[in-house]
């Protein structure tokens, strides 16, 4: 039927972990019925990083494409709420605020809200702009409820994400993919084959000896790019000179009597220490740069910020900035650290994942392996990638820290064109440059610049439209509103149905 | 910090220039902010001399709930019929395809519509996709409803654009702006003087009268009185190899209008005709080697008026404190149906980024990026029909040999591949209308979506023939559109 063309019939994920398991379950759910089968092939020898991994509310469709079911994904993965990120420290010591996931002021606003706010005088006059949002007031107040489809509540304003254990989900995507018929296979990959002509990977060998063949192979083995850059040669482009961070230290701590429903960034003096909230754990880690900081100080750091006892030992990353050049190649297709890596600064790493799945699912390959799939795939995910680069490079770059040599470069570090001139618009005017396509949306671009201290030299004449005292008297209105909303909403364990027997440290 | 520009001066009315005064009247009145419009009255210039008639996309009816206009009272003043979709005949040869507007079909999951006929063994060469939409079959049948608003109703499948008589549209408009605050002068602007620092600081009257404001709309059409005359902003042309000359006219017609618009091939160029009511209006594009004018106007009848096409766009439409609109800006092929889309775009564009009466740097460098993403959009999908025919005429084979842009390049090899469609930012049309576009001029992609293997085909085949049957049962029970047009204009035609 149709035209018979040669299909793509064997897929092989080399790789488990989350991008492995995610992309099994994409998969095997994408191609059901297609006749196409799927094998995952990974090694119980290569540990996971097993620590909490934070996410955005993209994962929520994801999860809701394949048909799962929110309450036992909670329960399995002991995942929490998050409703945003707090930075610490950014662009100056002793600064917070909060990327929301959501809106500051009212829905319907006819002049975006910072505007309004901007105009009557800003922090100085109305105090942050964190405090007209809804979901930032949820987070500090560790309150939760589901958003609202009523279009004119403020519980329609915001949106949220989970934070959760990544090795329990990928556990949890493994027990879906198998039952698809997503076949596993124990053991490591020792040699890649490439057909002679036409360069094409025709077969993998494990350690034991067992060849495995496939027409299209995932390459989810991690940063190494087993494939992708060990045998094609992709070629990574390096971003480093933009996100100096090389490394990070990860670390388990016990719960505290806190359940905030948001992951914490705090700078330190060459990097910073993230904080992601399980229901039985707290993640840690700390990010830094090797060229300005030595990993023992590092750890000090690490140690010094965890707020209650350490379960295990530090695990120690290396990484460096950037993407593979191609990340489908021939017949090979990069997913996750294999694919690039970018800090988990605005907690991108499994968004990428997804969002490389998506199009992948888009444009599947025929067996005729036409080179407009993969320029297109390529196109799509350089975009993605340098549009959260972008994103990862402001939180750097806008800071007025002149204490340590790390934020001295930062600070006065070339930036790419396309980050100096979306800056440019919002500090001139205001506006937070669109695009349909890329992660970020306009309402996190205006968080995390007002939140770096970018203030716009103008704001938009159109908020000059309501009355001065008008507009006041609003925005006491709405704070007191977000305040008493906020109270009346369940707390954050009790909204996620947990029961926690202690929060105080076992080890 | 300075405010908004206290003047904004609209050089010129039309669709153009009036929609723009409604838009910003609307939004910075209030602000004290005086609009002025010059309009020069008579015929309607600011969309090019041969846009006699608009047949829009659907996106009209959100631009005009955007401005606080009705619909209903817009077809009243111009004449106007509803738009299904488009029909193209001739563009291979013996061939007629409708594209429908609204729904066609049912994506399941990430398989696209097209993609599960193709599975199914249908071949571009033959398939009606208009069969399976609600929009094309009622179109057929010369039968019309609005959509309903509950999702779960097939009829909310439809989706319609308007034909409208430009002049009359142009006078609603003007209305409407005057009633929200705009001030109209008598008078064409024939230039403008420039200040020390480049800015336009007065525009002069071909009587001699000087206008000073703060900031200067041109909609002076093809004219481009200030854009071009004064600021000399370079312009981009799109013409297909050839196709030089564009005649226009519009006839009484009494006929039941069609609900669609028709583009019809012939040998020496194409016929555009848009149903009016109680009107008919009709363009020739056409080439000057293989036609004279007066060909031309013979086969459009005696009042058709001739002009030169050169379709195209301006490099930078907002250069200094001068925004360039409609025809000045950017004269789409008639292919692309974006002459009012680009109209209200730019007016709805302009009220996100109002400068500051001494800024408007930062602003115009925004405002010119989407701009060029969207016309950009408009330029490839009238170049996909002359680039994909297949006539053997002369003036065809010409037509042919022109460059697809980059982006429609990438279009053309995608789709080619097997059948998908690129992710395209600001565009105007969306995914669906780009697949039925290529299906309308017959490209057959090497293969299909592989993900539409994964539907069985028994299921497949009946669930297509279902929705095919539901389109032609629904569509037969709708008023005919003759029905709905006198309702609309208080009298049958």
């Amino acid at each position: 039927m149709g035209s018979p063309g040669k299909q793509v019939s064997r897929v092989v994920i080399v790789g488990g972990g989350t991008a492995g398991w995610m992309a099994a379950s994409a998969l095997s759910h994408g191609l059901k019925g297609a006749g196409v089968a799927i094998e995952l092939i990974e090694s119980e020898a290569i540990g996971t990083v097993g620590v909490g991994e934070s996410t955005l509310p993209h994962i929520r469709y994801f999860n809701q494409s394949l048909g799962i079911d929110e309450a036992g994904f909670l329960k399995e993965t002991k995942a929490t709420i998050k409703l945003g990120i707090e930075f610490r420290n950014w662009a100056r010591k002793g600064d917070s605020y909060i990327h929301p996931f959501g809106d500051y002021g009212h829905p319907g606003d006819p002049v975006d809200f910072h505007h309004s706010w901007l105009r009557l005088g800003g922090a100085a006059a109305l105090g942050p702009i964190d405090d007209y949002s809804l979901p930032i007031r949820m987070a500090r107040r560790e309150r939760f409820a589901r958003p609202s489809s009523d279009m004119d509540s403020l519980l329609s304003t915001y949106s949220y994400a989970y934070q959760f254990d990544a090795a329990l989900y990928a556990r949890f995507l493994r027990g879906f993919s198998e039952a698809r018929g997503v076949t596993r296979t124990e053991g490591r990959v020792v040699d890649v084959a490439l057909d002679g002509e036409s360069g094409f990977v025709t077969a993998v060998t494990l350690e034991n000896g067992k060849r495995i063949e496939g027409d299209l192979f995932v390459d989810c083995s991690g940063f190494r790019g087993l494939i992708i850059e060990q045998a094609l040669k992709a070629g990574y482009e390096d971003w480093s000179h933009w996100l100096p961070c090389d490394r990070a230290i990860a670390l388990p701590s016990a719960s505290t009597a806190e359940l905030p429903p948001y992951t914490r960034a705090t700078a330190q003096d060459a990097g910073w220490c993230w904080r992601i909230p399980l229901q039985h754990r707290v993640g840690n880690g700390h990010v830094y740069a090797s060229a300005f900081m030595d990993d023992a100080r590092a750890e000090d750091l690490l140690m010094q910020a965890l707020e209650n006892t350490a379960l295990a030992q530090p695990n120690r990353l290396r990484f460096l900035a950037g993407k593979r050049r191609q990340q489908w190649s021939r017949n090979c297709v990069a997913i996750g650290l294999a694919s690039g890596f970018l800090e988990p600064l605005e907690s991108t790493s499994i968004h990428l994942i997804q969002v490389a799945l998506g199009y992948l699912l888009d444009f599947f390959p025929t067996g005729a392996w036409d080179p407009a799939d993969a320029a297109e795939f390529n196109r799509s995910m350089s975009m993605e990638y340098e549009r959260v680069r972008d994103f990862l490079i402001l939180h750097y770059h806008a800071t007025e820290r002149r204490d340590t040599p790390f934020w001295g470069y930062c600070r006065t570090m070339d930036i790419p064109d396309s980050l100096t001139w979306k800056m440019e618009l919002f500090r001139e005017r205001g506006v937070p440059t669109s695009y349909e396509y890329g992660v970020f949306l306009p309402p996190s671009w205006v968080a995390v610049y007002i939140g770096q201290r970018i203030l716009p030299r103008r704001f938009d004449p159109l908020a000059g439209a309501i009355p001065e005292a008008a507009a006041r008297a609003r925005f006491a209105r709405l704070k007191a509103e977000i305040d008493a909303l906020a109270d009346t909403l369940p707390h954050h364990g009790e909204a996620i149905g947990m029961t926690r027997p202690s929060v105080t440290a076992t080890a | 910090m300075s405010g908004a520009p206290g003047h904004i001066l609209i050089a010129g009315g039309g669709v153009a220039g009036w929609t723009f005064a409604l838009a910003v009247a609307r939004a910075l009145r209030p602000l004290g902010v005086q609009i002025s419009v010059a309009d020069p009255g008579g015929a309607d210039e600011s969309l090019g001399a041969h846009a006699l008639a608009l047949s829009t996309l659907p996106g009209v009816r959100d631009h005009h709930h955007a401005l606080g206009l009705d619909d209903l009272d817009a077809m009243r003043a111009a004449r106007g019929s509803f738009k299904l979709g488009e029909i193209y005949t001739g563009w291979t040869p013996g061939d007629a395809a409708i594209l429908p507007f609204g729904e066609t079909g049912a994506d399941i999951g990430p398989v696209r519509f097209h993609q599960q006929l193709m599975r199914l063994g249908a071949h571009a060469g033959d398939l009606d996709l208009a069969a399976f939409s609600l929009a094309g079959e009622a179109a057929r049948l010369g039968r019309f409803a609005p959509p309903s608003p509950d999702p779960a109703s097939f009829l909310s499948t439809l989706d319609y654009g308007l034909h409208l008589e430009t002049e009359g549209y142009g006078q609603y408009l003007r209305t409407a702006a005057l009633k929200a605050g705009a001030q109209p002068i008598d008078g064409r602007v024939a230039s403008a003087e420039r200040g020390g620092d480049g800015r336009l600081t007065a525009a002069v009257m071909e009587d001699g009268r000087k206008l000073p404001a703060d900031l200067f709309v041109d909609a002076t059409g093809e004219r481009a009185a200030l854009i071009s005359g004064v600021l000399g902003a370079p312009w981009e042309s799109w013409a297909a190899p050839g196709l030089d000359r564009i005649a226009a006219v519009i006839t009484e017609d009494n006929a039941p209008p069609l609900a669609l618009t028709r583009n019809e091939a012939m040998s020496a160029g194409w016929r555009r005709d848009a149903p009016l009511y109680g009107a008919a209006a009709a363009q020739l594009i056409f080439s000057s080697r293989d036609m004279d004018d007066a060909a031309a106007i013979r086969q459009l009848g005696g009042t058709a008026s001739v002009s030169a096409f050169n379709p195209g766009r301006r490099a930078a439409p907002w250069s200094a404190n001068c925004l360039a609109i409609g025809a000045a800006a950017c004269l789409p092929d008639p292919l692309s149906c974006a002459e009012q889309h680009l109209a209200a775009s730019a007016a709805l564009r302009f009220l996100k980024l109002v400068p500051h009466s001494d800024g408007g740097v930062v602003e115009a460098r925004e405002y010119n990026r989407v701009f060029e993403a969207e016309t950009g959009s408009a330029r490839d999908f009238a170049a996909l029909c002359y680039l994909t025919q297949t006539r053997q005429d002369k003036t065809w084979k010409t037509a042919r040999r022109a460059d697809p842009s980059p982006e429609l390049a990438r279009h053309m090899a995608l789709y080619k591949a097997r059948g998908r469609i690129p992710r395209s930012e600001d565009g105007i049309y969306d995914e669906a209308m780009w697949a039925a576009a290529f299906i309308a001029m017959r490209v057959q992609p090497r293969d299909h979506d592989p993900l539409a293997n994964g539907l069985a085909e028994a299921a497949l085949r009946q669930r297509c023939e279902q929705i095919r049957h539901l389109a032609a049962s629904t569509a037969r029970r709708l008023p005919e559109h003759a029905a709905m047009l006198a309702q609309v204009h208080g009298a049958r035609l």
